[in-house]
């Protein structure tokens, strides 16, 4: 760079230039991706402002980061919205494993497969939290329940996804594994695991919503634990709609980064490594 | 014919899936040692089922298969399968992918190395060793599936139909490599195709298959001194002979209004 | 021609929410119907009785009073609040924290019920006064409610502080249908209960009495009021006296014969869940709170800065607003 300068202006000015495309590259991205965001925030600020609804109804903007600053600063929300998230991933990691490897079982062996598969079919029905008032006798009324439950929640569409992906598997490929003599727990964790993981990754984040709402659910019920959940459930206790919307907006954003920091990337990676799109 | 030892002996199998009744009625074909064979017909003649029973990894409903004197009753190392569509693992690398079947045998991981070192440049492939599936030509997928299957040194070599989906011209590269590949490490290879040229130009024997069912109508002995030509008469010849013995097995079977069988046009190809 | 897009969007999407926000459900009682919300609590004997003997639909002649079940006091008022109820019976809790956000939305008409909370203790957690909370964790049904508030004034009055004020004393929220457990599993060691949930665990021999129901700031904190909307007040003023009326002859009724009440709820709990309490039980839990149209504003100011203490106001409400008119006195 100091070259350059001896140089004259010529690179200097070619490299500006540059600079000043990426940042216009980077203004454009920003706007192609925040404009449904900033929309939605000048019609709410516009509604509460000229006073079209009632702010006990609709708080304005400034009300709910209000209520947030004062949650955080009063009611320890980022010490909630870190235990919550910590729930979370445990639960969800937890939930993931033992579906994936339900899975990788119980596809591997159809007569296993045709009893477990209708069973788990029907409980997506049930609503998670329809089984909280047994986690809480088996566990107590305490966060190992809140845990089991965001398991469990995780769990059953993951346990579906799994199936779903093992039969997605070209039967090509597992005749070309078979036929070079792989089988048993080496087939299943060096072919049939990683074949899946393309179609897995929808399953990873269907099941990653449904942890948010199995934990939420149960966070509002077993209040003992300190979470998102409580303090979604105090604001709605005392009449706090601007706790509330605080709270969903807390949510609304770790989902928007979850979606963009670790699913995309991980989707990303996935598609590059096994040769999905943009290939050839 | 000659007392060589036999490598494949499929021995009066045929093979019905429901609803589709019988996709090959009972069918004898005997592989030597070191014996280039072809099974070429249209769809639907069961070349395929019959690769598939000799792979082990379809059961026949009568008749039995043996590979080296051994009966079979699912894959063996002495046998190696190559696919149409390469069937490659799109997560590992070209080398990981040749590796495959030797972590699978437990060969230790030395001699893993040398050997994959081996297949690669056997197919001139040793410079894309850690390339990705995806980031290859078809044909440079094939080499990799042809490789994967070298690289077990199977006694059998079983091919099905692993250039149909090759523009013309990386086939005939690919058929010219086969032939060197073959003469240079003499496994018996059964291989099927629906392309009439290229079995006559690879081939020591040729079975001619026909469907409804699935059946053997002729075998050919192509003779013809390797390395070969495709454009030699010989081969030119036999290759009209199989066209208008199809044909004539197409008309009659147009004429019993049989819909499974395709124009034997599209088998000139 | 993209600018004009973004402004119709915007003026749609701010017509949508206002009409959302504003206009659900408001259909203030100008016709024949009033929907009157209340609990299947036994603190809500009087609205239970009254219906039980037609004394609404008697003293709000020719108009049909509706009566619908909530299970807890914020959704009660968050429905006035969207006029999807006209009047409602709650607890002085969810009253002031809905004030203190929507000043004037909603009034009182009469008190209904005082008392009916006892602090409880686990069998063997050795606590006999509310000092020895200390260190303890304390149930509440619910943050802002009438035992929450009544627990925090209790706590206040021994000197001790809530946890999440900085105190040693942990509040947790458990539903009533789950404090059995809750107790006997040890997840608290003491609760803030109400009626007739107390009394059950007493019975069970799951808890002991630490504070009785008239020992719990004297037994005369309000429990049950009688609200109505702004806006059913002013349009129809008549509706609201003649809910008055009926309220205060339902008190007097549950007064004079309290097993009246018992035995009203009961019928009523095995209406809607198919159970009923035990004969002694039920007495237990009637004895324990007073029915009255009384609303005492010492109490209500208790209550008022309870909640202010806790946090729960959105801003500090003054007793005016809670009770501009006192309620005739019984």
């Amino acid at each position: 760079m100091t070259t350059n300068t001896a140089d004259g202006g010529a690179p200097g000015a070619a490299g500006a230039s540059r600079a000043a495309r990426g940042a216009r590259r980077v203004a454009m991205l920003a706007v192609r991706k925040l404009w449904f965001i900033a929309l939605i925030l000048v019609v709410w600020w516009l509604v509460t402002a000229l006073g079209l609804v009632p702010a006990y109804k609709l708080p304005s903007p400034g009300d709910v980061l209000g209520a947030l600053e004062n949650a955080i600063r009063e009611r320890e929300l980022l010490g909630a919205l870190w235990d919550t998230l910590l729930r979370l991933v445990t639960g969800w990691a937890i939930g993931v494993a033992c579906a994936v490897a339900l899975g990788l079982l119980t596809g591997a062996v159809p007569f296993l497969e045709d009893g477990i598969r209708p069973v788990l079919a029907g409980l997506q029905a049930v609503p998670t939290i329809a089984f909280l008032p047994l986690a809480i006798l088996w566990f107590g009324f305490n966060a190992t329940a809140v845990l089991v439950i965001t398991a469990f929640g995780t769990f059953k569409p993951m346990a579906l996804a799994t199936y779903g992906a093992i039969h997605q598997v070209p039967p090509t490929l597992k005749m070309a594994g078979r036929a070079m003599g792989a089988r048993g727990l080496f087939y299943q964790r060096t072919l049939v695991l990683p074949a899946i993981v393309p179609s897995l990754v929808t399953g990873l984040k269907l099941s990653w919503s449904f942890a948010w709402r199995s934990l939420m659910a149960a966070e509002i019920i077993v209040s003992g634990t300190t979470g998102l959940g409580g303090v979604l459930e105090l604001g709605r206790e005392i009449n706090a709609i601007d706790i509330v919307m605080a709270v969903i907006l807390i949510i609304l954003v770790v989902g928007i980064l979850f979606e963009q920091l670790v699913f995309a990337r991980l989707e990303r990676w996935v598609n590059r490594r096994w040769g999905l799109v943009g290939a050839r | 014919m000659t007392a060589e030892p036999l490598a494949l002996r499929i021995d009066g199998v045929s093979k019905a899936y429901p609803n589709r009744g019988l996709a090959l009625a009972p069918t004898t074909i005997e592989v030597r040692r070191g014996e280039f064979v072809s099974l070429v017909g249209p769809s639907g003649c069961g070349k395929s089922t019959l690769l598939g029973m000799a792979a082990g990894l379809l059961a026949p409903d009568s008749g039995t298969v043996e590979a080296m004197g051994q009966r079979v009753g699912g894959p063996g190392r002495e046998r190696a399968i190559v696919f149409q569509d390469a069937a490659l693992m799109p997560w590992l690398n070209v080398r990981h992918n040749v590796e495959y079947g030797l972590r699978a045998q437990r060969v230790p991981k030395a001699e893993r190395r040398t050997r994959v070192a081996e297949a690669l440049e056997m197919v001139h492939l040793d410079r894309v060793a850690d390339r990705h599936p995806h980031e290859l030509s078809g044909g440079m997928r094939q080499r990799v599936a042809i490789a994967r299957a070298l690289v077990l040194r199977p006694e059998i070599l079983l091919m099905d139909e692993p250039f149909s989906a090759l523009d013309a011209q990386t086939r005939t590269v690919l058929q010219d490599e086969l032939q060197r590949i073959w003469l240079e490490t003499r496994p018996a290879v059964v291989f099927v195709t629906h392309n009439l040229m290229e079995a006559a130009f690879l081939s020591d024997t040729v079975y001619l298959l026909s469907a409804g069912p699935g059946r053997i109508v002729r075998r050919y002995e192509v003779t013809v001194p390797r390395p070969r030509e495709e454009s030699d008469p010989r081969l030119v010849d036999i290759r009209q002979d199989m066209l208008d013995r199809l044909r004539s097995e197409v008309n009659a079977a147009a004429g019993r209004g049989d819909p499974d069988l395709a124009p034997a046009d599209a088998l000139a190809a | 021609m993209r600018g004009r897009a973004l402004a119709f969007a915007v003026a749609l999407l701010a017509l949508a929410a206002a009409l959302l926000a504003g206009c659900g459900g408001e259909r203030a009682a100008d016709g024949d119907e009033l929907r009157l919300g209340y609990f299947a609590n036994v603190t809500h004997a009087v609205p239970i009785v009254a219906m039980e003997r037609g004394i609404y639909d008697r003293e709000l002649e020719g108009t049909k009073v509706s009566p619908q079940l909530f299970i807890s006091g914020p959704e009660a008022v968050s429905s006035i609040l969207a006029g999807s109820i006209d009047a409602a019976y709650v607890g002085p809790g969810p009253l002031v924290t809905a004030l203190s956000r929507a000043p004037g939305e909603i009034l009182v008409a009469a008190g209904a019920n005082e008392g009916g909370a006892t602090l409880i203790a686990a069998r063997g957690s050795g606590i006999r006064s509310v000092a020895d909370l200390r260190g303890r964790r304390v149930a509440i049904p619910a943050h802002g409610n009438t035992q929450d508030l009544q627990l925090h004034e209790l706590l206040r009055r021994a000197g001790l502080k809530p946890a999440d004020q900085g105190g040693d004393v942990t509040l947790v929220v458990v539903r009533n249908p789950l404090l059995a457990s809750a107790i006997t599993t040890g997840v608290v060691d003491a609760a803030m209960a109400p009626e007739p949930w107390g009394s059950v665990l007493v019975a069970d021999g799951a808890a002991r009495v630490v504070l009785d129901s008239d020992q719990v700031l004297d037994g005369r904190s309000p429990t049950t009021i009688l609200v109505v909307s702004r806006a059913l007040a002013e349009r129809r003023p008549d509706l609201v006296r003649a809910l008055q009326r009926a309220n205060a002859e339902a008190v007097a009724l549950v007064r004079r014969d309290p097993a009246l009440a018992g035995a009203a709820f009961n019928r009523r709990l095995d209406e809607v869940s198919g159970t009923t309490l035990a004969p002694a039980v039920i007495r237990a839990a009637v004895d324990r709170q007073t029915a009255t149209t009384r609303v005492d504003p010492a109490q209500m100011q208790i209550m008022i800065d309870a909640a202010g203490d806790a946090g729960y106001q959105a801003r500090d409400v003054a007793l005016d607003e809670v009770l501009p008119i006192r309620p005739s006195a019984q």
